[in-house]
């Protein structure tokens, strides 16, 4: 083994997220053998070929982007071969079991390959150009969920369209090998150059700020260009905190962290497109389609305050220069609080008031009780878990901020369907009641905390 | 070696970001063992010849060379003789300082160890600690170490200095003496610290809104701008019109105060002659050259 492989699978192997990636994408092949020799194919298994392979391609592609969009992959000599060869072998061991498997029990191994080919190259391609159009890349995942499209997937899993197949795989194959062009002949002023999934500042930077495309990525990124433009320009004309009244700062600091219309938005039309998708799949058998949206919906009701709370750390950088503005530090604390948790109620709310607007218009997929739970529950449920991931987020790491993520969806999710399956308003009043103290409890401890924790 | 052959050639080199020119018409070479200084204020295009000379920047128009090679299409053989440390470093911040070392050592043939141990002491850097735990300063030390270890050809940094203290600062220049010492490698040095300059650099290239204003040896360039005194027993004039080289004036009464670049001594007799006063002639630090130049 020549050393550069070694060193760059050293770098795969030290990072906690190649074991969790891994971790994941075997528990799901774990899961799939069983269900593919139980089922005798694989064509209600897709959503689960999909996961499994999508996100360990977009983990691939992400990793692969953090390494060659850097000016060390123009310099250091044969850098960008061996981190190209390392990652396609990845990929194809993350998508060839799945229809390995599927031949195994006795189904069509092309028509697995025909989904997990581009599917797969889609994840990886996206990631690899980075920003937004790895969101736009992603788009194609949802497009596999659309009911009448959903159907001819299961059709092309089982064979039924083995020349479509085909195609799709070497469309597939063919936008793998634009992805290696692009991270081959990329250069600093190639638009998506440094870009990671995760977005950061330095992607507004110089030339790359300047491409043709910058105006609408900033304008997509509330949380970088907004943030960008007080910097430039307008502190002194926003920023009257000499005086202000406290709501105004409050207002100033949203501003400031500019995820009020990102932030708000873009879970609660990410969460739409989801509820969509679950109805679709859910669409012929109806009599599963309410359970099939309480099972779901509960998650769904944690992602957008998550989200939210997330684009708000992603600016943690930025306060220890907003604290040295004239303001008392426990006014500094209160306002940024009261700024992060504006921004998640509303999202919060939104997707509740998007659920009643579901519920009004398909009265089997969701019931009015249904919904009062998940606003009595689900409610303070958002600020005990912001006071958590604020106070894991002073940790200085992002492993504990994912893990409370992890933990809260999971918690919250218990609770709520404890309450839903009870469905009795005395457990579930109880259960608010207590979750509105321990909510007042812990956003107690955090503020305390913000008053004493480095911030530097 | 002749011209064609030099380590680091540019030639009438422009590039433009949307509207805005960055460099203009910019050519240079560097000669090898030479440590060239690249002076220039802010936004005077320091970075992007830098960048453009090391292929991250593609050119608008003319051409760039390093090794032989050109910029855009530098093969490996090329890149592993060549040391970079960019304005603002990035490594991967979850590696540890050793892991990181090893890991860019991995893809060079002369990756030179006993360097970067020697490196990783002057410079204090504790081998076990995260990289995304370094400071500024700490940070910029190991992608000095990193830019030097695989022994360079040739050399080109871009503000190394700014964010090391001043013990840091004399370590990196003692270092760099050290590794040019043999006369065979070449060095691009970008910076703000004139002094720095002074004190290793043998030529010096100036640039003024992206354009090549001035490239000479460190003496030469010293030699050729100076400061004259001026005292006369009668009044002066307020300008100093006609005479060649004179960048600025200042005068009072019957004393007065220029910058003069080019033929000193001619201008120097020109005006004890037309003026009947009395010049001396006054070396000036290569800052203030510098700032004369940019006037």
């Amino acid at each position: 083994m020549r050393t550069p492989f070694r060193a760059i699978l050293r770098v795969y192997a030290s990072r906690w997220q190649s074991w969790l990636v891994l971790t994941f994408w075997l528990v799901q092949l774990l899961a799939f053998i069983p269900a593919v020799l139980d089922m005798h194919g694989v064509r209600d298994l897709f959503p689960m070929i999909l996961f499994a392979v999508g996100y360990t391609c977009a983990a691939i592609g992400v990793q692969t982007k953090e390494h060659l969009g850097a000016y060390r992959a123009a310099l250091v000599p044969g850098f960008r071969l061996p981190h190209l060869t390392t990652a396609l072998l990845a990929l194809g061991v993350a998508a060839l079991p799945f229809p390995v498997v599927a031949a195994l029990a006795g189904g069509s191994a092309l028509g697995v390959l025909g989904l997990v080919v581009p599917m797969g190259a889609l994840a990886f391609a996206g990631c690899c150009r980075g920003g937004w159009r790895a969101a736009a890349f992603g788009l194609g995942y949802l497009l596999v969920f659309i009911p009448g499209v959903s159907q001819w997937v299961k059709g092309l899993l089982a064979g039924q369209y083995p020349w479509v197949a085909a195609i799709l795989c070497l469309l597939g194959l063919w936008l793998l090998v634009d992805a290696v062009l692009f991270l081959v002949t990329m250069d600093e002023e190639t638009p998506g150059y440094e870009m990671q999934f995760r977005s950061n500042l330095r992607q507004f930077r110089g030339s790359q700020a300047r491409q043709s495309m910058s105006a609408a990525i900033r304008n997509l990124d509330r949380q970088n260009s907004i943030w960008l433009r007080l910097v430039d320009v307008q502190i002194p004309d926003t920023m009257p905190y000499v005086g202000a009244s406290r709501w105004r700062r409050i207002v100033h600091w949203r501003r400031a962290q500019a995820n009020q219309w990102f932030a708000v938005l873009m879970p609660s039309l990410i969460w739409l497109v989801m509820v969509a998708i679950q109805l679709g799949l859910a669409q012929p058998a109806a009599a599963s389609s309410r359970w099939a949206l309480r099972s779901t919906m509960w998650v769904l009701v944690m992602i957008p305050p998550m989200l939210a709370l997330s684009a708000w750390q992603a600016r943690g950088g930025m306060l220890n220069r907003e604290l040295t503005y004239p303001l008392r530090r426990r006014d500094f604390v209160i306002e940024q609080g009261v700024a992060a948790l504006v921004p998640q109620y509303a999202a919060w709310l939104l997707v509740l008031l998007a659920m009643v607007g579901v519920s009004a218009i398909l009265p089997d997929a969701c019931a009015w009780t249904d919904l009062l739970t998940a606003a009595a529950v689900a409610g303070p449920w958002q600020a005990v878990v912001f006071a958590l991931l604020a106070r894991l987020g002073t940790l200085g790491s992002g492993l504990p901020m994912v893990i409370g993520m992890l933990l809260a969806a999971f918690v919250g999710t218990l609770l709520l369907m404890g309450c839903v399956v009870l469905a009795n308003p005395a457990v579930t009043a109880t259960v608010s009641a207590a979750l509105v103290l321990l909510a007042g409890a812990a956003l107690a401890g955090t503020y305390r905390h913000w008053l004493r924790v480095d911030i530097a | 070696m002749n011209a064609a052959c030099q380590p680091v050639e540019v030639r009438h080199l422009s590039k433009s970001f949307g509207t805005k020119p960055a460099l203009t018409d910019v050519t240079l070479s560097l000669a090898p063992g030479t440590v060239t200084g690249l002076l220039g204020r802010n936004g005077a295009g320091k970075t992007t010849l830098i960048k453009c000379l090391l292929g991250l920047l593609r050119p608008g128009a003319g051409e760039s060379r390093v090794l032989g090679e050109r910029s855009g299409d530098l093969s490996p053989g090329v890149k592993a003789r060549i040391g970079y440390v960019p304005q603002e470093p990035v490594i991967y911040p979850w590696m540890r300082v050793r892991q990181g070392i090893a890991y860019q050592g991995a893809f060079y043939e002369t990756w030179d160890v006993g360097l970067t141990e020697d490196l990783l002491k002057t410079f204090e850097l504790d081998p076990r600690q995260r990289i995304g735990a370094l400071s500024v300063g700490q940070l910029q030390k190991l992608a000095i170490l990193l830019a030097l270890a695989c022994r360079p050809e040739v050399l080109l940094l871009d503000e190394p200095v700014a964010a090391l203290d001043p013990e840091g600062r004399r370590h990196f220049l003692r270092v760099l003496l050290d590794l040019v010492a043999d006369g065979t490698r070449t060095v691009l040095l970008s910076t703000h610290i004139t002094s720095d300059v002074e004190r290793v650099c043998s030529h010096v290239a100036i640039l003024k809104d992206g354009k090549l204003l001035q490239m000479a040896e460190m003496d030469e360039l010293r030699g050729s701008v100076k400061e004259l005194r001026l005292a006369a027993s009668r009044p002066l004039p307020e300008a100093l019109p006609g005479v060649p080289g004179v960048l600025s004036y200042r005068g009072g009464g019957s004393s007065a105060v220029l910058t003069v670049q080019g033929d000193v001594p001619a201008v120097a007799a020109r005006l004890q002659r037309e003026l009947a006063a009395e010049v001396t002639v006054m070396d000036l630090s290569l800052e203030d050259v510098f700032l004369e130049l940019h006037r």
